[in-house]
């Protein structure tokens, strides 16, 4: 009785660390709670403690599927093999791994997890700007169009995209400090400075409410005139979604699609092999006026004029109706805090916004600015972090 | 008491909340652990109305707390009752009281906000059930007054101390995933996510919340229902939608479905005027040769 106990608890500890590997944010907590439940159980009956594992080791259904694999894959073999059974669940483990260091994904994987094991160290502290400025690649990289990089060049710029999403985001989730100015009475303030005056209020302390954090949303054209383009700006938007909570992003090209849950907690290919699966028109025709009608319909309360900021990445080739457009343009522009249009295009020296759609657009625009290159991309980082760069 | 998963499955039903396994078992879980619940799932699967059962099921008080952008501790934990502060001052102040004796900032004067009603219950009713409804409309902020009730049913106020719950309630958090949850919260409760019911569940929650429908109509209602939830839709129809829907059709007489039947009604399964036009316009006609297809 007391070895098949001590074999379970093994058992558990090992589907926990196989978990782990599957990226299932699994903490010792959650085993002690497993084996807290245990006795509460009928452990003959498989999906109680199907039940049992996974109320405990997930907590967000994209969690759900994986877990489930495993789980068949781990106790299952542990029925079969029923003599000895620690041993079938440790090869399983190890062909968990092996299989894992063998896939192609295996690499990048592993590069992603190192990424995110210094992201909670430094925050918000001098060293990672200094990491930021390390890390950014020499002028002639920085000016250099992304359609024209060479594949050893790529990983260096994948990295300084995602260290700006995060620098970005850094500079956004700061707390603003409370003074004593404001509309509002602090009665808990006021009430403790009246004590020393025998409960006169003298002196009234007041207060501001607190800044509200600026919302991103960004909306990408994927069609297929921005193919390459399209792909760095996903980079951009994956890191803000995955660094900064009030990041709402979409793509669209004939119709508008929500990505956000796509890009989160995901490593960069496996989101976008997501996104080209989902949005069924990659690389199609484009009709921004639809698809902008489609996110005011949809999403308009994302829209809030103090706090949203609105960037549209796309270079205008619009093949809709550009009445919608431009009405959907001004009721959008009523809405936010500002608008800014990023255009690939706008790296070519002589370009100018005569096509229909972007002329259209223009109008509404608080900002136009390139995006084609890792300077470009710097400089609306920067205009970004100073909230938005606009007056609320 | 509730001792055993069946049970809990049994006095839900009773309750007319059709139950199935997995979801008792957490709850028992929960029950017996003493963690909170996190519920997720798409809108009108029947996540709140889960705490409400439980509440008539275990014969406790319904605490219930809903969430809203902007919503503070001073609305959800505790609050200071200035104006007993302002008169306790002017009145110790013509009895010429020393100061000492002034204690403005003691319990006496504390107004009690859902979660600290939760935690120190004083209708002496013992334990309640205390419900976070939609807890992804609230601040990230906002979550984290939460953890220090989540993971130790205790509420710590500075000038007071530390008030920890005599009796645990039963904490149901429900989210509709319109954001993320931070995972500091997540860890702290047990997760279940509710997905839409099977014909056969959806049928006999149909059967049990509306007892004046025929058996015809009710099947031909769920199968439809089963057939939408196929379909790429903005807002698929949940549970509340079907019964709504089933109670429309009871009402207007009818018997079983037709195109024009379905037509009238909509409104009662689709919330968004693009998915009514998208299936009035793309596909009704497929929903019915579909639903001739089921037996």
């Amino acid at each position: 009785m007391i070895q098949r106990d001590s074999d379970l608890l093994k058992n558990i500890l090992l589907f926990s660390h196989a978990l782990r590997d599957r990226k299932l944010p699994v903490t010792i907590n959650n085993v002690v709670d497993v084996l807290r439940g245990i006795p509460l159980i009928d452990l003959q009956r498989k999906e109680d403690f199907h039940c049992l594992l996974k109320s405990t080791f997930v907590s967000r259904k994209e969690e759900m599927e994986p877990f489930d694999e495993l789980f068949e894959a781990f106790w299952s073999i542990e029925e079969e093999r029923k003599p000895s059974r620690v041993k079938p669940s440790e090869k399983m483990l190890h062909t968990v791994q092996e299989q894992e260091e063998n896939s192609s994904s295996g690499y990048e994987r592993k590069e992603f997890l190192s990424r995110e094991d210094d992201a909670p160290g430094g925050k918000e502290t001098s060293l990672e700007k200094k990491e930021v400025l390390a890390y950014s690649p020499d002028e002639t990289l920085s000016e250099k169009d992304f359609a024209r990089l060479r594949v050893e060049e790529l990983k260096t710029i994948r990295e300084a995209i995602l260290q700006l999403a995060r620098k970005v985001s850094t500079t956004l989730s700061r707390r603003w400090k409370r003074g004593n100015g404001g509309d509002q009475i602090d009665f808990r303030r006021s009430m403790r400075r009246s004590i020393k005056y025998g409960g006169e209020m003298i002196e009234l302390r007041m207060r501001k409410p607190k800044p509200r954090p600026l919302r991103l949303v960004l909306i990408c054209d994927v069609s297929g005139s921005m193919d390459i383009y399209s792909r760095f700006f996903l980079l951009f938007m994956f890191g803000l979604q995955n660094y900064y909570p009030h990041c709402e992003t979409f793509t669209f090209s004939t119709r508008l699609n929500h990505v956000s849950p796509l890009l989160r907690r995901r490593t960069f290919e496996e989101a976008l092999r997501l996104i080209s699966k989902k949005v069924l028109d990659w690389a199609g025709g484009t009709n921004i006026g639809l698809s902008l009608h489609q996110f005011h319909l949809r999403h308009s309360e994302l829209l809030r004029r103090n706090r949203t900021l609105l960037l549209i990445f796309s270079d205008g080739w619009d093949r809709g109706d550009t009445r919608l457009l431009d009405s959907e343009m001004r009721y959008i522009k009523g809405q936010v805090r500002g608008v800014i249009w990023l255009n690939p295009l706008m790296g070519s020296r002589n370009y100018q916004p005569l096509c229909k759609g972007m002329s259209t657009a223009l109008p509404y625009l608080d900002r136009f600015m390139p995006y084609h290159n890792l300077s470009s991309l710097k400089d609306l980082a920067h205009l970004i972090s100073r909230r938005g760069g606009f007056p609320s | 008491m509730l001792d055993s998963i069946e049970q809990i499955q049994q006095a839900m039903e009773k309750e007319k909340y059709i139950c199935d396994r997995p979801l008792a078992t957490v709850l028992y879980l929960a029950l017996k652990l003493e963690k909170p619940l996190l519920l997720e799932g798409e809108a009108g699967v029947g996540k709140t109305e889960v705490a409400k059962v439980m509440t008539e099921v275990l014969g406790r008080r319904l605490i219930r707390l809903q969430c809203y952008e902007g919503l503070d501790a001073a609305s959800a934990l505790y609050e200071w009752n200035y104006p007993k502060q302002l008169l306790r001052i002017k009145m110790s102040e013509s009895r010429q009281q020393a100061p000492e004796a002034l204690n403005i900032f003691s319990e006496e004067f504390l107004i009690r906000r859902p979660l600290l009603q939760a935690i120190q219950d004083e209708s002496e009713n013992r334990h309640t059930v205390l419900l976070i409804d939609e807890i992804d409309r609230s601040d990230e902020e906002f979550e984290a007054f939460l953890l220090e009730i989540l993971s130790d049913f205790q509420i710590t106020i500075p000038e007071v101390g530390t008030i920890k719950a005599k009796y645990r309630p039963l904490v149901i958090v429900t989210s509709n995933r319109t954001r993320d949850i931070h995972d500091a919260l997540k860890r702290r409760c047990l997760y279940h996510w509710i997905d839409y019911p099977s014909f056969e569940k959806e049928y006999r929650i149909v059967s049990s919340k509306v007892p004046a429908i025929q058996e015809t109509l009710a099947q031909q209602i769920c199968s439809f229902m089963q057939v939408i939830r196929g379909k790429d839709f903005y807002k698929r129809p949940g549970i509340a939608e079907t019964l709504d829907w089933a109670n429309a059709l009871i009402h207007l007489h009818k018997t079983h479905l037709d195109e024009e039947v379905v037509k009238e009604t909509l409104g009662c399964i689709f919330k968004h005027f693009e998915d009514v036009k998208k299936m009035k316009e793309e596909d009704l006609d497929s929903c019915f040769s579909l639903l001739e297809q089921i037996p």
